[in-house]
């Protein structure tokens, strides 16, 4: 890929997993996949560490393997995307809290420790974590049981592959509708292993990973929902939502466009939702202003049962996309640069003059802020030669315009960038405050005793002041 | 190519360059930013500043729980320690700390088929028997190397019995005999170093003295031996 993305990936593997398995994945990154033996050679590290390191690698997700060239070994590729994903762990489980509760994000969380593992595994050990956290004595087992099975007809959590048949080179396959079907757990057996005997579960064999997809499609519609309750108001934002849901039962997750859905079954699903009766009444006024928002996210493609309507997923990220961009570039060129970069992109194809005149902004200023967004890339320049000679002074027209996919990756590198930049600042600013950061800790850990032990107020004083806008920089830099 | 054509223009007789000064937007007599002498500064003046994060209870909390991830991953057996270096010396806590970061070495349980083979560690067995098989071979040269070696050094202890005494020669080839088992043992020690944990080299026999620094003494009273080869005497 590209090198802001190889050093951000290096990063995020040497903070998570440390320094071999970093050696390791930049190896892999460079080449797109090698052998045990080449990689142990041009690392240079021990051979049992590197083969520790692709273990849990693999184990993870970020490694897959397939056979080589030769029978029986195997050839190990990196897959850098997963990589970046570590640092969404937070927002899924954040995702899973909000809307499902506690138990699911405790087993969501389970199997992201782990990486993969069985059913049975992880909920025993959701279970004690449940146990310890709430300081209940007993927690329900069925319960968390039940909880596994819904997360996995939502389809949040996936099986994984096995191998077929005895082989060097395990060729992991697994059949389509077997991966949504929750695992039977022998209940009693669960028990069993919770206290400390043997027992048998029952699931031997079946591993379990978190189906990353599902939740960025379900970060894509908060997206959307947010949007259209910034555009018109929160009941807008609900309609979307009952939109989604129906649009579900008709269209596959990563469509461009959805099926039609009918008036007449939104109506209903709005009718049952008792939360918000404004909706109910003017429900036909808000489809009708959200059809004919500029930004294109409801549109009505036909009539019939009162209505079809389709959301356009595909327009409305486009729309969102340049809404971003330009907010971007208010925030570097200022609002002068932004009324530029409407202006181009409304007229795709302008010349330097026209900029100056529709713009309203003095010739000179125009064109400062004209070619510095060519000089970083938010605008490109189209040559139109009338002539091909070189030495006549001929009018070649310069015409700006903007291409949004080449904008949009340049920008995704600009934030690569960007978190590498603060990861590397956190982690500075970490070290260098380390002895504060501590001296912090032991400052709490002392009070929290006196407290509990009943000292006075000047007592917990005495102390030591908290410093407090020392730590308060170190949280900020632990917030990217 | 715009050279040649403005050397050209220029060879014609003063024809203008392929664009004006008012073209490129600068009317004339202006004043033209100066040249540029130096790549752009690195970290160049922003002038606008950036929006102040935004931090929630949300982020507070999605913060709380990364921390939590790196730290549970940190004491892992995910997180793979590079293999220390020794210290110069063998410390008393160096026992106590090692134990400490081992202890979750174990926990880590892999379901064996669904890795290629060989990663797995039943692996190992057919490396050690390849090694033990190319162990014993390079063991079979040392020994036959020492086994030169001794008996070189048994043909300088004659010349060393013809010139000086005999004794303290039959200890200097002895001491190198020793040294020379000492270095096959040890050579097949950092083979194994590979799949088992390092072999303490020194320690072989319960000691830290290197066998062939130990002087019994014999030696004392063969003063007039011109020990020149002899290690430093404690």
């Amino acid at each position: 890929m590209s090198l802001q993305f190889e050093k951000l990936c290096s990063l995020i593997l040497l903070e998570h997993f440390g320094e071999i398995i970093q050696k390791v994945g930049n190896d892999l990154y460079k080449c797109q996949s090698k052998p045990l033996n080449l990689i142990v050679g041009s690392t240079k590290l021990p051979f049992q560490k590197v083969k520790q390191a692709l273990r849990i690698m693999i184990q993870y997700g970020f490694v897959t393997f397939a056979e080589g060239q030769f029978p029986d070994k195997a050839e190990y590729t990196l897959l850098a995307d997963k990589v970046i994903l570590l640092l969404r762990y937070p927002r899924y489980l954040l995702l899973m809290k909000t809307q499902y509760g506690d138990e699911a994000e405790m087993l969501v969380e389970e199997i992201l420790r782990r990486g993969q593992d069985t059913a049975s595994s992880v909920i025993i050990r959701a279970a004690t974590r449940l146990k310890e956290s709430l300081k209940v004595e007993k927690v329900c087992l069925v319960t968390l049981h039940d909880k596994f099975s819904v997360l996995v007809n939502k389809q949040f959590l996936m099986r994984c592959p096995s191998p077929d048949e005895e082989k060097g080179v395990p060729v992991l396959t697994i059949k389509e509708k077997l991966l949504y079907l929750p695992p039977e757990l022998n209940l009693k057996g669960l028990a069993d292993i919770e206290e400390g005997k043997p027992g048998d579960p029952g699931d031997g064999g079946i591993y379990w990973r978190v189906n990353f997809d599902r939740f960025h499609q379900d970060f894509r519609d908060q997206i959307m929902v947010s949007a259209i309750s910034r555009r018109c108001d929160d009941n807008a934002g609900e309609l979307l939502k009952e939109l989604l849901k129906q649009m579900y039962l008709r269209t596959e997750a990563w469509a461009a466009t959805s099926n039609p859905v009918p008036f007449t079954e939104l109506r209903e699903a709005v009718r049952k939702q008792s939360s918000r009766p404004l909706l109910g009444q003017y429900i036909e006024q808000y489809l009708k202003v959200m059809e004919e928002d500029s930004s294109g996210f409801v549109s009505k493609v036909g009539d019939s049962s009162g209505g079809q309507y389709s959301i356009n997923m595909k327009t409305a990220f486009v729309q969102l996309t340049w809404a971003t961009i330009e907010n971007i570039v208010m925030e570097r060129f200022g609002s002068k640069g932004a009324r530029i970069f409407r202006l181009v992109r409304a007229k795709k194809f302008v010349e330097q003059e026209q900029i100056q005149q529709v713009a309203m902004i003095p010739a000179k200023e125009a064109k400062l802020l004209t070619y510095r967004l060519l000089e970083e890339n938010f605008l490109h320049i189209q040559e139109l030669r009338k002539s091909l000679a070189n030495n006549v002074p001929n009018k070649t027209f310069f015409l700006f315009h903007i291409d949004l996919n080449q904008v949009a990756r340049m920008v995704l590198e600009m934030c690569y960038k960007a978190l590498y930049n603060a990861m590397v600042r956190r982690e500075h600013e970490r070290s260098e405050n380390r002895r504060m950061v501590e001296k912090q800790q032991r400052i709490e850990s002392i009070t929290l005793t006196m407290r509990e032990q009943g000292a006075t107020a000047e007592q917990l004083a005495e102390v030591g002041p908290a410093n407090a806008s020392q730590d308060h920089k170190t949280q900020q830099m632990e917030v990217c | 190519m715009a050279g040649r054509g403005r050397g050209g223009g220029r060879g014609r007789g003063r024809a203008a360059m392929s664009f004006s000064v008012e073209q490129l937007g600068f009317s004339p007599g202006e004043a033209l930013p100066g040249p540029v002498l130096q790549p752009p500064p690195i970290y160049p003046p922003m002038e606008n500043r950036p929006i102040p994060l935004q931090t929630g209870v949300e982020g507070e909390y999605m913060m709380a729980l990364k921390r939590d991830f790196v730290e549970f991953l940190r004491d892992s057996p995910a997180f793979v320690t590079p293999v220390a270096t020794k210290a110069d010396i063998e410390r008393y806590s160096d026992r106590y700390q090692v134990a400490l970061a081992n202890k979750n070495h174990g926990d880590l349980k892999f379901d064996w088929t669904r890795f290629p083979s060989e990663l797995r560690p039943q692996a190992r067995l057919t490396g050690k028997r390849k090694r033990r098989t190319k162990a014993t071979e390079r063991e079979a040269k040392l020994t036959k190397k020492s086994l030169d070696i001794v008996n070189r050094l048994d043909e300088l202890e004659k010349k060393e019995e013809q010139q000086s005494d005999g004794e303290g020669g039959g200890e200097e080839a002895e001491g190198k005999e020793e040294e020379e088992e000492k270095e096959g043992e040890e050579e097949e020690g950092a083979m194994d170093d590979l799949e088992e944990e390092d072999l303490d080299e020194e320690m072989d026999e319960g000691t830290d003295y290197i066998n062939s620094y130990f002087d019994n003494g014999e030696n004392y009273l063969d003063e007039e031996d011109d020990n020149l080869d002899d290690g430093p005497i404690y």
